[in-house]
């Protein structure tokens, strides 16, 4: 076979091919004895073919079923006798668990309830008024400016809140104003505001902000409700 | 056309969860309110806690680990008195989308009954639970759920269930189960093509051909068939053709071969396919003809590969024996050069980090929806190379297996959120005791001032003085400067005349202080009630501003009070979480190696089988150019 290799590595560089191949005819017929049954053996690939066929003829469907499919996700590990998918999920929830625990530790830190505020905004059905952005004012002071995706308006729409601003003031008497802007009927700019005087108190303080139509009006309204 | 269907997947999964979710939020009538006595997950709900609509937001803008992250949060808060089972629910679709089925599975157990999943939405909630399981290869629960479901899902996802029940029985080698199973499959379904191929597959596997031919000659019914249906036309024809050419029918297998599309993925193999009915037939030359169009297409697509070996022979035959002897040697060439680039490549997989790489590059995608995409589009190794692969990194087992990676991946972007954000926490820690160690002084001394004492006893006076006011008494205390004035000689007066012996005063001298006394007296009448109803007034508003005093003065000792233990235990809570985010991290990692191994092992796989093939190609060539060295040897002879 060795002899075999040399030869075959004898035979391909193109230009020593043509000027040897007389000396390779030469050395096959010493080194390389041929039977009978090779020289009528023609290369019929096309039974190779028809088998690699056969082979892909398997079902066909949105989630072809195959040999091997999850190997990944059920493989066990000797240490531990959880397959490597269950791991994958014990691991997914305690990241989600650290996640959630850093939020909460996040939120007392930054905002504690004695001095926190936070402000909803929510929608319905707003078929008088085509939200862009919305701005709030808490005692005269920008705290939030926010301009809105066509996501974010789909998901306020479909029934959602959104938590627009969460921030910290002092107990006692403030004042919060929201500023709507967008587009009304007819496609013309609209802005609409709404003001509310409101106590803190020593709890975390929750307004929502509530955008409404007016089917009387024809015209959107705005609420802002204590929680 | 995996990967086509995997999205398709995906999107239907998407669309379900918004509907799942859409039940919860939309409005009811109060009546039905109060008609409920427990949360019913089937009927539209009044949003009654902001924290559920919270969710709800960042869940409808296609933020779902926000959204399970607000869920849990809530959870652990108690914010959710109102919608505890609609958020628990909803965290389980998150839980299944994320592949977390262990914690879906034990949350719809939990939440939905036998009753519940006789509802068409619920129901498919079971459904791909039953789909994720099937994926994970666990059929007994796929086809328990599936048959318990399947009936009350709509006709789409009951096709779906039907093809999954026939591949399960097939993988059990039941046949005539998986028949059946596809049998009910309804005729105008969007499956209904890959129906079609499976039914006509099967029936040529167990070779009644008539039975096949209906299926696999016309896959699809539609006039507008889409990409994937044509291509899976062209596959039923190459299966036909080759069915054909193997049972020696070779016009009919042709003819099968020549109607495949030219732009067909399976172009290679029809034309292949072509050439070898003609070289059954004697008609060598028409074989050529194919075969050298077939030369001029990809190197490593495994026909051309074929067609490298099989165009010397068509020479052979034709007696050309120095244009056989010199394709046979391009042809040994070629497939040397090919295993030299798949033991190349081999050596990147065992050696190099190419692997580790691109998991780690998956894993860290940024948008989960364009998993498929990126691994699609991903340059492992470059064009050269990424061509034996390619069917690979295209199979649906290998991107749902990075699927489930990837979804860690995106969880693991949070430690990166937190890992920058923790060191922060702690300076915000040090910084706000720093404060604090310096206001305490300040509140103390103030505390210790009394102050608020001070002026609730002087607004105590202030109070008894406006009581005898009201009985008219002491209305000094209203006098005007000039009163108040005369008021204190008249009164010095009095108490002079008082020390004065009776005999040394006239009485004149006594009426004279008593008219005095009694004009001053008058002059204190004169508005005398307006000036009270003003002081009272006044006495209103120092009240007020003396309660909010007060309540700051509480609240400045809460404060104080606080100051001691407000941020105690945070560093401790900052420093577990920093050591759990590193434990994390590093067992992440381990998941990320595991992972590498085993993309490592598919590869080597796929290459080594192309190797194979190649080796066995190699050697018929090489072996061939020997015959044709021996025969050019022993012809001179003969003659």
């Amino acid at each position: 076979m060795k002899l075999y290799e040399t030869l075959k590595s004898l035979l391909f560089p193109q230009l020593l091919r043509k000027s040897f191949i007389t000396l390779v005819a030469l050395f096959l017929i010493t080194s390389l004895p041929l039977h009978a049954e090779q020289e009528q053996q023609a290369p019929k690939l096309f039974e190779q073919t028809l088998d690699q066929s056969e082979e892909e003829d398997q079902l066909d469907s949105p989630e072809v079923l195959q040999q091997g499919e999850i190997e990944n996700e059920s493989k066990t590990d000797e240490s531990d006798n959880r397959t490597t998918a269950e791991k994958l999920e014990s691991l997914k929830s305690e990241v989600l668990a650290v996640n959630r625990d850093l939020f909460i530790l996040e939120e007392d830190l930054l905002f504690p309830a004695s001095t926190q505020m936070a402000v909803y905004f929510s929608v319905d059905i707003g078929y008088f008024f085509s939200l862009d952005n919305i701005k709030i004012k808490i005692d005269d002071k920008q705290v939030t400016h926010y301009l809105y995706t066509e996501k974010d308006v789909s998901a306020l729409y479909r029934g959602a809140i959104q938590k627009v601003y969460l921030g910290n003031i002092s107990t006692g008497e403030h004042e919060i104003v929201a500023i709507l802007i967008g587009e009304g009927t007819h496609k013309r700019k609209y802005r609409r505001a709404v003001s509310l005087k409101f106590e803190k108190g020593t709890e975390a303080k929750a307004l929502e902000i509530q955008l409404r139509d007016d089917e009387g009006k024809l015209q959107p309204k705005l609420n802002v409700v204590e929680w | 056309m995996n990967r086509l269907k995997s999205v398709a997947a995906i999107k239907s999964i998407f669309v379900l969860l918004l509907a799942i979710t859409s039940l919860v939020t939309f409005n009811a009538s109060a009546e039905e309110l109060d008609q409920q006595s427990r949360e019913d997950l089937k009927k539209p709900a009044r949003l009654q806690d902001l924290a559920y609509g919270q969710i709800l937001f960042d869940y409808y803008r296609g933020d779902e680990i926000t959204a399970l992250t607000h869920i849990l949060i809530a959870q652990k808060k108690q914010l959710l008195p109102n919608h505890s089972n609609s958020a628990e629910l909803l965290s389980g679709v998150i839980y299944l989308n994320l592949g977390m089925l262990t914690k879906a599975q034990d949350i719809f157990n939990r939440l939905l009954t036998e009753q519940d999943l006789r509802n068409e939405l619920l129901a498919k909630l079971e459904f791909y639970l039953a789909k994720l399981h099937y994926k994970q290869r666990d059929f007994a629960q796929a086809k328990t759920r599936l048959s318990k479901v399947y009936q009350s899902l709509d006709v789409a996802l009951r096709d779906e269930s039907l093809i999954m029940l026939s591949n399960m029985a097939l993988y059990e080698n039941d046949l005539v189960t998986a028949r059946d199973w596809l049998g009910k499959i309804s005729q105008d379904s969007e499956l209904l093509t890959y129906s079609r191929y499976n039914l006509g597959i099967l029936w040529l596997k167990s070779g009644e051909l008539t039975q096949a031919l209906p299926f696999l000659t016309a896959v699809f019914t539609t006039h507008e068939p889409t990409d994937v249906q044509r291509s899976l036309q062209d596959k039923a024809k190459i299966a036909l053709g080759f069915h054909y050419l193997k049972a020696k029918q070779y016009q009919l297998a042709r003819a099968q071969f020549l109607s495949v599309r030219l732009e067909s993925a399976y172009t290679n193999k029809a034309l292949l396919g072509v050439g070898w009915t003609y070289v059954e037939t004697g008609n060598y030359n028409k074989a050529l003809t194919h075969w050298l169009e077939l030369r001029k297409k990809d190197i490593r697509d495994i026909a051309v590969q074929e067609a490298l070996l099989a165009i010397p022979f068509a020479y052979q035959k034709l007696d050309a024996m120095q244009p056989a002897l010199e394709k046979y040697l391009e042809a040994s060439d070629v497939y040397q050069q090919q295993i030299d680039l798949i033991t190349d490549i081999e050596k990147q997989v065992s050696e190099g980090n190419l692997v580790e790489n691109l998991v780690n590059k998956l894993i860290r995608a940024k948008e989960l929806g364009a998993g498929d995409e990126s691994i699609q589009d991903s340059k492992l190794f470059g064009d050269v190379y990424d061509y034996y692969i390619y069917e690979l990194l295209a199979q649906n087992h290998f991107n749902e297996g990075f699927r489930s990676y990837q979804k860690l991946g995106r969880l693991a972007l949070m430690l990166d959120h937190w890992e920058e954000q923790l060191p922060m926490f702690s300076e915000m820690l040090s910084a706000n005791q720093l404060s604090f160690d310096k206001k305490i002084p300040k509140v103390d001394a103030y505390l210790a001032q009394g102050a608020f004492t001070k002026y609730t006893q002087a607004f105590i006076k202030i109070n008894e003085d406006l009581d005898y006011l009201g009985r008219s008494e002491r209305l000094y205390l209203i006098a005007s400067p000039e009163q108040s004035k005369l008021h204190q000689r008249i009164s010095r007066l009095e108490k002079n005349i008082q020390n004065i012996p009776a005999d040394m005063l006239t009485d004149n001298q006594i009426d004279k202080t008593r008219r005095a006394r009694g004009v001053l007296q008058w002059q204190f009448e004169e508005n005398k009630t307006e000036k009270i109803w003003q002081l009272k007034k006044a006495s209103l508003t120092i009240e007020k501003t003396l309660l909010e005093m007060q309540q700051r003065s509480k609240g400045l000792s809460r404060a104080r009070e606080k100051a001691l233990t407000r941020f105690v235990g945070y560093q401790d809570l900052i420093d577990d979480g920093s050591q759990t985010l590193r434990e994390l991290r590093r067992r992440i990692k381990g998941q990320v190696n595991i992972q590498a191994e085993l993309i490592k092992e598919q590869i080597l796989a796929v290459l080594n089988k192309r190797k194979m093939t190649l080796d066995h190609f190699l050697l018929q060539s090489d072996l061939s150019v020997a015959r044709l060295h021996e025969k050019a040897v022993s012809i001179p002879e003969i003659d």
